[in-house]
This record gives C-alpha cells, sequence and structure tokens, in this order.
C-alpha cells in the first residue's frame, strides 16, 4: 500500500473536526461536571467532589435502579436469544424468495420508529388495553393485569424492539457454518435433534455471544421504551439520567450516572472482543 | 447449513414469532381507525377522522417538516463528510486506520443518552441552547456511523483495478472516483443514506436535549403526546409513519436489498 | 515511436526488496515480455512504470524523459488488466471511449475513433451493449481497445490471458500479436507462462527474487540460458541433486545421489559443492545399448504419447530416473516399456544451479 498521508489527513478532518467538536468534546467536558457539587438551577456549585460516585455505589435508591437496569438487560437479552434463534434458524435455511421475505419482515420493525412501536405495545399492554379487553370480554379475568408500568412491559417492549439485531447476528452465524458439518453428522447417525444439539448449537456459539452483547448493551442504555413502558415510577439508568439533566437539574449527579453507564456499555464492548480474539485465536 | 424440508413445528414457531413483531404495527393500524379512543373487541365502527385531524393539526405538520428537514440536511452532511474519510480509511493513508475507524463508529454502542445529556451541558456553556444547526451536527454524529459502515463496505468489495485502469486512461484521481468508484459503490451508498435518513428522522435520545424552543420533531411530538395520555390520532400519525417506513424499505430492497444496510 | 527504459528500478516493502535494481532497454515498437513465476516482481514493475506504485529509487524513462515523478494519468500508457477491469456501468463505446474524452475528443471525432478502435477487435456490432453481456473473449478484446484506444505510447499488458481458457488464450495471443503489428506499440508484457511469452515476444527478460536473469531473443532463451534458474524455468527439465567431483578447462565431473557420473560444461563451480543440475527432457538421447566405448544405460520404465511429442521415463542403474523426450517422427521414438537402452547427454546441455530447498 502506498502512504498518502498529506492527503488522508486533509480527506478526514472534515469529519474528524465534526466528531471532535460535537462528540468528543462534550463528553471531555462532562467529565469535570460529575466530580462538581450540586447547585441550584443546573449550575454546579463551586469546589471539587467524588459524592456523586460514592452515591451509585452506596445510595439504595442507585443500587435498586442498577440491579433493574441489568436484571433487564439479562431478561431481554435472554428472550431475544431464546426466541431469536429459532427465528433465525428459519431464515438461514431459507432460499430465493421466501428468504427475500423473512427478511424484509425481520428488518421492518428494525426501522420502524422506537415511539410507535412502544404506542403499539401501550395499545395492548394498557389497563384498558386490547390484551385486557379481550381478556374481560372473554370473562377470564374481572380486573386489568397489570402488564405495563412495570418489569413485565418493559420485557416485551425491548426484546420486540432489540429481537430483529439478534436474529440478524444468528443467521450470519449459521450462514458461516461449514456447509458439510450437519450434514456429517446426520451420515454419522446422529438424528436431527443430536446433531443440532452437538453440531450446529456449538459451532453458532459465538454468534450467539455476539448477539447477547449487542442486545445486552443497547438495551441497558435504552432511554424512550423504558420511558414509555416503564413510567414515571419504574426507573432504570437511562430514565434516571434523563430526569437529572431535564427535570431534577441536578447535571452532576446525572453526569456521574452518565459516565458509569457509558464505561459499563465500553467495558462490555471491549471485553467481548477480547474474549472473541482469544476464543479464534484458541481455534 | 442443511437442505431439506424444515420440520413444521420449526416454522410455526418461526410464524408466531414474526406475528409477536407484527403485533403493534397491526394494532396501531387498527387503532388509527378504530371509532373508540381505547381498542376494543370487538371494534365498535370504522372511522378515518383520526387521520383528517393529524392533517389539520399544525403541530403534527410543522414537526413532520421540522423532522424533514433535519433528516435530510444531517444525512446529506453525513454522506459528504463520510464519503472522502471513507476513501481515506479504506487505503490506509493514515497511521493508526483501526483506531480512526473505532472513534468513527463508536456512536453505535455509546447510549444515546449519554450523547444527548452531554450535549446538552455543551450547548449550554456555549449559548448555542436551541441552536438549529448543533441539531443537525448532533445528527450527524448519530448517523455517520451508518454510511461509514456500508461505503467501507462498498469499498471493499470495489475492484482497485477499475480504479486504476481509469487512472492510466488519463483521469485524476478525484475524476476516477467521481467516474468510476463512486458509480460502482452506489448501491452501498444509497443503502447507508436511507439507513441514515431513517435514522435521524426516529431519533429521540439525543433530539430531546437540543431542540430549539417551541419546536419538536414528529417522534418527539408524538413522546411527549403519549405522556399527556394516548389519543387515537397518536395511531394516526403513527400509522402514516409506518406506511412510509414500508415504502421506504421495498425501495432499499428493490435497488440495493436489505440486507446491504444491515 | 517511443521506447522505454528503466534504470536500477527498486522497490522495497518493509526493507524487502520485491524489485531489487532492474535495468531494461525496450527499443521503439519492440515487444518485451517480463517473465517469473509469482512473487518474482514482474507485476510490481509493471505498476511502477504504470506510475500506480512510486518505486523506493531508480527511474522510468519514456523517450528519453524522466516520468518517475509523474501521476499515472499523465504518462499517456495503455494497460491490460488481467481482470479485464472493464467499467461495468459503461457500455462498450463508453469503455473505449474514456481515455479519448479524457484527452478531451467530443462528437464525431470521438465516435470515428471509438468506432475504427473497435473495429481492429472486429467488435462494432456490440458497441451498445454492457461489459457483462459479452464473453470472456470478448471482455478482453474491449479492454485492449479501451488501453489502445487513445493512442498510449506504451502498451502495459498484465498477465492479460491468464483468465481465459486455452483455446480462447491462442486466438488472444494471436489478436495481441496483430494488434501490436498492426499499431506497431512498444510493448511491455508480464506473464509467468513461458510459452506465452516466448511466443509473443521480440525478446523475454526473465526475473527471479526482484533480479534479472536473463535478457534476450526467445530463442537464445531457449537454447542457452545464462544461469541454472533460466533453465529450470524454461522448457521442461529433469532436476537432479548432484556432487562436484572433479573441474577442468572443459567442464565440471558430477557425481548424482545413485553414483552415475556425469559431465557438465559449465564453469567456475568448486569441487566438492552440492548442487542442482538440470537437464532438459529433450536434451536426453536415446540409442540402443552397444558393447563399443561407456556410456550411461537405463531400462524405459514408462512411455507416455501426446502427439508430436514422445516422453520415456528411464531408470538408471543406480536408481534414478530421468525423464527423456523426442519427436516422435525421430527413429528413438520406437523404445518401449521394458527395453534397455543408453542414454547421451550434451555437457553443454547440462545446467548448474544451486540446490533449490527440499529438493
Amino acid at each position: 500500500m502506498e502512504t498518502r498521508r498529506p492527503l488522508g489527513f486533509l480527506l478526514i478532518t472534515p469529519l474528524g473536526l465534526v466528531l471532535l467538536a460535537v462528540f468528543v468534546a462534550p463528553i471531555a467536558m462532562m467529565l469535570p461536571t460529575s466530580f462538581r457539587h450540586y447547585g441550584a438551577g443546573a449550575a454546579a456549585a463551586p469546589g471539587w467532589t467524588l459524592e456523586n460516585y460514592t452515591q451509585i455505589a452506596t445510595d439504595p435508591y442507585f443500587h435498586e435502579v442498577l440491579a433493574r437496569t441489568f436484571t433487564m438487560g439479562a431478561l431481554v437479552t435472554l428472550v431475544c436469544l431464546v426466541v431469536g434463534y429459532p427465528l433465525a434458524y428459519v431464515v438461514a435455511r431459507s432460499t430465493g424468495a421466501a428468504r427475500s421475505w423473512l427478511t424484509v419482515l425481520v428488518v421492518f420493525p428494525l426501522l420502524l420508529n422506537l415511539v410507535v412501536r412502544s404506542f403499539g405495545w401501550m395499545s395492548l399492554l394498557a389497563n384498558h388495553g386490547l390484551l385486557n379487553n379481550l381478556l374481560m370480554t372473554l370473562g377470564l379475568i374481572h380486573a386489568p393485569l397489570h402488564l405495563m408500568f412495570n418489569l413485565t412491559g418493559l420485557i416485551i417492549g425491548l426484546t420486540h424492539i432489540y429481537l430483529p439485531f439478534m436474529v440478524l447476528v444468528l443467521v450470519a452465524a449459521l450462514q458461516a457454518l461449514p456447509k458439510d458439518a450437519e450434514a456429517a453428522s446426520a451420515t454419522l447417525g446422529a438424528g436431527p435433534m443430536k446433531t443440532f444439539f452437538l453440531v450446529t448449537l456449538p459451532l453458532t456459539a459465538p454468534g450467539m455471544f455476539a448477539g447477547s452483547v449487542l442486545v445486552f448493551v443497547l438495551t441497558i442504555s435504552a432511554l424512550v421504551t423504558p420511558r414509555l413502558l416503564g413510567g414515571p415510577a419504574y426507573k432504570v439508568m437511562a430514565t434516571v439520567i434523563y430526569d437529572e439533566f431535564l427535570s431534577d437539574l441536578d447535571w452532576p449527579s446525572g453526569a456521574a450516572l452518565a459516565f458509569v453507564l457509558t464505561l459499563i456499555a465500553l467495558l462490555i464492548v471491549a471485553g467481548a472482543g477480547l474474549l472473541t480474539r482469544r476464543w479464534t485465536a484458541a481455534q | 447449513m442443511r437442505d431439506g424440508p424444515l420440520p413444521l413445528t420449526l416454522k410455526i414457531v418461526a410464524g408466531l414469532i414474526l406475528a409477536f413483531l407484527m403485533l403493534p404495527v397491526l394494532v396501531v393500524a387498527l387503532a388509527s381507525v378504530s371509532a373508540t379512543a381505547y381498542l376494543t373487541v370487538p371494534p365498535q365502527g370504522v372511522t378515518l377522522r383520526w387521520f383528517a385531524q393529524v392533517l389539520q393539526d399544525p403541530n403534527y405538520l410543522q414537526a413532520i417538516g421540522f423532522s424533514l428537514e433535519l433528516a435530510i440536511a444531517s444525512t446529506i452532511l453525513a454522506v459528504l463528510l463520510a464519503i472522502p474519510a471513507c476513501y481515506a480509511l479504506h487505503h490506509r493513508w493514515l497511521p493508526f486506520s483501526e483506531a480512526i475507524s473505532a472513534l468513527v463508529l463508536s456512536p453505535l454502542i455509546f447510549p444515546a443518552v449519554v450523547i444527548g445529556v452531554a450535549l446538552l451541558q455543551y450547548v449550554s456553556m456555549m449559548g448555542l441552547r436551541g441552536n438549529f444547526v448543533m441539531l443537525v451536527l448532533a445528527h450527524v454524529v448519530i448517523v455517520t456511523p451508518y454510511v461509514v459502515r456500508t461505503a467501507l463496505a462498498g469499498l471493499a468489495g470495489f475492484d482497485p483495478s477499475l480504479e486504476e485502469a481509469a487512472r492510466v486512461l488519463g483521469a485524476t484521481r478525484l475524476s476516477a472516483f467521481g467516474l468510476v468508484v463512486l458509480p460502482g459503490i452506489r448501491a452501498s451508498l444509497l443503502a447507508g443514506f436511507v439507513f441514515a435518513l431513517i435514522t435521524s428522522f426516529d431519533e429521540v435520545p439525543v433530539t430531546v436535549f437540543l431542540l430549539p424552543p417551541g419546536q419538536a420533531t414528529l417522534p418527539v411530538t408524538i413522546f411527549s403526546a403519549i405522556d399527556l395520555g394516548v389519543d387515537p390520532s397518536i395511531a394516526a400519525v403513527s400509522t402514516l409513519l409506518i406506511v412510509a417506513t414500508l415504502i421506504l424499505l421495498v425501495m432499499v430492497e428493490r435497488m440495493a436489498g436489505v440486507r446491504r444496510i444491515i | 515511436m517511443v521506447e522505454l527504459a528503466l534504470r536500477r528500478l527498486t522497490k522495497r516493502y518493509h526493507d524487502l526488496p520485491v524489485v531489487a535494481g532492474i535495468d531494461l532497454a525496450v527499443a521503439s515498437g519492440e515487444f518485451v515480455s517480463l517473465l517469473g513465476p509469482s512473487g518474482c516482481g514482474k507485476t510490481t514493475v509493471l505498476r511502477m512504470v504504470a506510475g500506480l506504485i512510486t518505486p523506493t529509487s531508480g527511474a522510468v524513462l519514456i523517450n528519453g524523459a524522466d516520468v518517475t515523478p509523474l501521476p499515472p494519468h499523465r504518462r499517456r500508457l495503455g494497460l491490460v488488466f488481467q481482470s479485464y477491469a472493464l467499467f461495468p456501468h459503461l457500455s462498450v463505446f463508453d469503455n473505449v471511449a474514456f481515455g479519448l474524452r479524457r484527452q478531451g475528443l467530443r462528437g464525431d471525432d470521438l465516435k470515428r475513433r471509438v468506432g475504427e478502435t473497435l473495429d481492429l477487435v472486429r467488435l462494432g456490432h456490440v458497441a451498445a451493449r454492457l461489459p457483462r453481456q459479452l464473453s470472456g473473449g470478448q471482455q478482453q478484446r474491449v479492454a485492449l481497445a479501451r488501453a489502445v484506444a487513445p493512442r498510449p505510447q506504451i502498451l502495459l499488458l498484465d498477465e492479460p490471458l491468464s483468465n481465459l481458457d486455452a483455446l480462447l488464450r491462442d486466438e488472444m495471443q494471436i489478436e495481441i500479436k496483430r494488434l501490436q503489428r498492426e499499431l506497431g506499440i512498444t510493448s511491455l508484457f508480464v506473464t509467468h507462462d513461458q510459452s506465452e511469452a516466448l511466443s509473443l515476444s521480440d525478446r523475454v527478460c526473465v526475473l527471479n527474487n526482484g533480479l534479472v536473469q536473463q535478457v534476450g531473443a526467445p530463442e537464445e532463451i531457449y537454447h542457452s540460458p545464462a544461469n541454472g534458474f533460466v533453465a529450470g524455468f524454461i522448457g521442461r527439465s529433469n532436476r537432479l541433486r548432484a556432487l562436484i567431483e572433479a573441474v577442468d578447462a572443459s567442464g565440471a565431473q558430477l557425481r548424482l545421489s545413485d553414483g552415475t557420473s556425469l559431465r557438465s560444461a559449465s564453469r567456475g563451480l568448486a569441487v566438492g559443492a552440492v548442487v542442482d543440475v538440470i537437464i532438459r527432457h529433450h536434451a536426453i538421447r536415446l540409442e540402443a545399448v552397444s558393447a563399443q566405448g561407456d556410456g550411461i544405460d537405463g531400462d524405459v520404465v514408462l512411455r507416455s504419447f501426446s502427439g508430436a511429442q514422445v516422453q520415456r521415463v528411464v531408470r538408471l542403474q543406480g536408481g534414478v530416473e530421468l525423464v527423456s523426450e523426442c519427436s516422435t517422427g525421430a527413429p528413438e521414438a520406437a523404445f518401449g516399456v521394458g527395453e534397455r537402452v543408453r542414454i547421451l547427454i550434451d555437457p553443454q546441455s547440462v545446467f548448474i544451479a544451486p540446490p533449490a530447498q527440499a529438493g
């Protein structure tokens, strides 16, 4: 490869400047804020403190928020994995027009506005929603089930949002399977179930891992769906950050929580990358 | 993958999962033509009056216009910034190309709400709160990774000898790029453009912190309307968005193939 | 007319020399091949001539002018790629017109020139088609037309035949040669295929490890290889490990691994050195064993007939096997499997090369 540094710098500079000014700088400038005291009306009081971070580690309120966030992340990831695998398997095995249609059906919800999708779930799950309405009309229940503004609603809504990501990653993993591995297993006398559990599933483990990491990181960062389906009371990290900045106006505390969330997301992504590299190197 | 027919149970399971994916879409569409505020079983009457209401509501019309302006401006800007950068990254003309690529793509894994609050503090400090240009630039940061990803994939799949042939035939680097490379990666760029457009149009967690006073994008308007209580016109405007998304998706599938944008 | 000269042309990647100082002069209108195994640096040389790679040192001269610092678009060259590299989104007409348009040609002049060039490769009737609607051979002819249309100073060809099947390859060889003669264009042709190089070229330049091994007319390269590498690379040869037993004024005495003694006319060898002996298949003559004189005797263990030629594998008494080849009409062609024969090898045809790895 030829090295043309001056031309290269010239070509990357415009994008680089925008990223520095509108992405790197704002985040870097939030770091000192997270070590400030709370002051009235978004302005930080003078002096430095570690309190914003220590309260996340010690305050039971934050413990609950963190626990809730990670429970939500783990459950959504698990459900996406279990529900996504069969669908991914069918997509990967289909061909031609069927394949094209299945892909469009999986991608469509992904492209559809988050607010719209959450609204759809609200219409379904609310106390006066379609589901409760249906169950009550049928006489199966007498009082509406609480499906929203709690963990159930969040899991349903977030699974719906991140399932397409999981399916697409799994389809790619299934397609990358060595063509004859399954056939070889079958000719060696393994039945379809045995072949699946002994060959297909272990060979797609890296894909399952990659999809899980992606879904987990996206879930713990999500704002819109937790806010709409979780409501004002059931809070996770992203919605707490939102409120600290827009309603409580406690920027230092919000900034600290934002850095904790970012650090967790980045560490998971970096750690997963490292593990995957070790994994492939070991094989 | 193995050939041969899939077990029927597996097909049924996949069908149910797809139904789950489509369920909220169908519910929104049904609610938008239902006469009652909440969907009931059985539905009580069909009406188009919620659509009429939306199309006469200056709030929604303004929001649609504002969203389109913002999405088009930021996507065009993102493409203009990303193409030269991708060309340099593809040719590895820069030291630490890997690190630079990682930086450009990192808004994908950064929690959006964090970018949002950081920008809120930033524009407040600079006295630029509610500045439309800052909002556009914020959207550029968010949608550029999608453009960069598809553009780099397009360049990786492009035969470099085509560009060399053009240059030996007397084209400068710039005209070889315009005459041969750009047409060659057209489908990838189109896919990236559409995905960036949709992403920008739909964005809430960053946008909500940076809106100019008195103005809002369509998703933020819907978001606020939901906060105030469910109202059938939300279903109607949502249905309009669903239809628009579907049209774009079919267009992309026809022109470039949906697989390209993921 | 135009001549091309390379002066101590060198390219290193991370201090690894890929092209290690090449001097070559191509006369006006001459057709010269760069021939060598993959990785010998031949394509790198061609790309440096085209300006697609910047040399580490040395110079490329066209008509005596140093073009080394010029970008490709200012060198006025034609380049034919192995992969054709036709612009897929442009019609055949627009592909051929590409270089002419860069020279500012428009309108009727452009149409006339494109038409003339397409007629030259007999493809005037497909001008409106897209490249993917053409066969492989047609695509390569369009690539050729595109390269010569702007009347380049020098035509560069980078393995243009290796993507074609055998029959088309012969046809394209003739096409290239005819076009080159008609236009009288100075040409540099890169190939790893010796028969292409020998049949097309006025002169052949054999490269190995980034260095010129020999430059000469095809006959010269074939009949008097300058060293063991050229001898082994051109034609089909036996390659055997041997020890140099003695050296005298007329050459050297060698001993093969099975004890067989052999003479070579090569000079400058050191007694006791282990070397590779290279003997062309057709340099080994067979005759009936007679009581008179002494020679190397062996048994024919395999005979294969391939049209104009007959090959025999002869196992020497010590166990070493040699391949001998002669034309079907020769008297010795009659020897068959199981017959004992005497082997005659002209010492002039016994070439010496450094021992190959793991041979």
